[in-house]
């Protein structure tokens, strides 16, 4: 039964595209407003 | 169908969330735009500069959108949510992580759901279509997958994922669940719903996409294990 399950975990791996890009855009505002978003 | 206003308080526990703070805090605010709501740091002493990080996002948002209350240090899970509701002053709250892998794009979706059900809880789930993990290697979906199947199995509470922690809970609710949880990391998160749902609380799910770590560093450690398996048989003899 967790075998069946396992075959038919979802997975998203185009989350991690659009998770980058909405990174980019929070970097960008932020930086302009003053905000530290260096990493280390 | 809910006529009231409603406002939401988003608390977002952190430990050396720098970084993450400030892009979870711009994505609460670009996702809901038309929604009243307040963000309630929990911050249990971060040496990393966390909270300096929230005090500007305070002077960029506004102090009555964003709180601020830290605890002088690591405090564990349960009692972040006992906090942050102490100063909530929303009827509806939301825990969510603050490292990205709880994306603020399914709030509207939560709050959605909650009207159209009139659900005291609607909890996130990653197993349903529409909902998925990035980032979990096969031994990690296993063993997820398994603790999700033993807990089902044994506790039937109804609900797809249990182990998840993202979640909208009615305060009221919420405030009454945790009275009676005793557990903590993510068997508390279980223990929560076992309860609301041997209460009678109605509960609702929406899928949600789960990205696994992408800044910082992951607190998951071995031991979880036996704490987990610890966690269910008492949740299997008290509930």
């Amino acid at each position: 039964m967790v075998g069946v399950g396992l075959m038919r975990f979802p997975t998203c791996p185009q989350e991690a595209v659009l998770l980058q890009q909405d990174i980019a855009e929070a970097k960008e505002f932020l930086k302009q407003r003053g905000i530290d978003v260096v990493s280390e | 169908m809910e006529e009231q206003k409603n406002k939401y308080s988003v608390i977002v526990p952190t430990y050396n969330e720098r970084l993450n703070i400030s892009l979870i805090v711009y994505l609460i605010f670009k996702h809901l735009r038309d929604v009243d709501f307040e963000v309630i740091v929990v911050d249990d002493g971060s040496p990393d500069g966390t909270q300096e990080v929230v005090k500007q996002l305070q002077k960029l948002y506004g102090e009555d959108r964003i709180l601020l209350r830290p605890r002088p240090k690591k405090l564990g899970l349960g009692t972040v949510y006992i906090h942050g509701l102490k100063h909530a002053s929303g009827n509806f709250v939301v825990i969510m992580d603050a490292d990205l892998s709880h994306h603020p794009k399914y709030l509207p979706s939560f709050i959605k759901k909650q009207l159209e059900t009139g659900a005291s809880i609607v909890t996130g789930t990653r197993y349903v279509k529409g909902g998925g993990v990035l980032g979990w290697n096969l031994m990690r979906k296993l063993t997820s997958r398994g603790a999700n199947g033993l807990a089902q199995t044994l506790l039937w509470p109804g609900v797809s994922d249990l182990t998840g922690s993202f979640r909208l809970y009615r305060k009221s609710v919420l405030e009454d669940v945790i009275s009676s949880c005793v557990s903590k990391g993510y068997v508390f998160q279980m223990e929560m719903i076992v309860r609301a749902s041997t209460k009678g609380y109605h509960i609702e799910e929406v899928p949600i996409t789960f990205v696994d770590r992408v800044f910082g560093s992951s607190k998951l450690g071995g031991s979880e294990i036996v704490e987990y398996l610890k966690g269910l048989a008492y949740l299997l003899v008290t509930t």
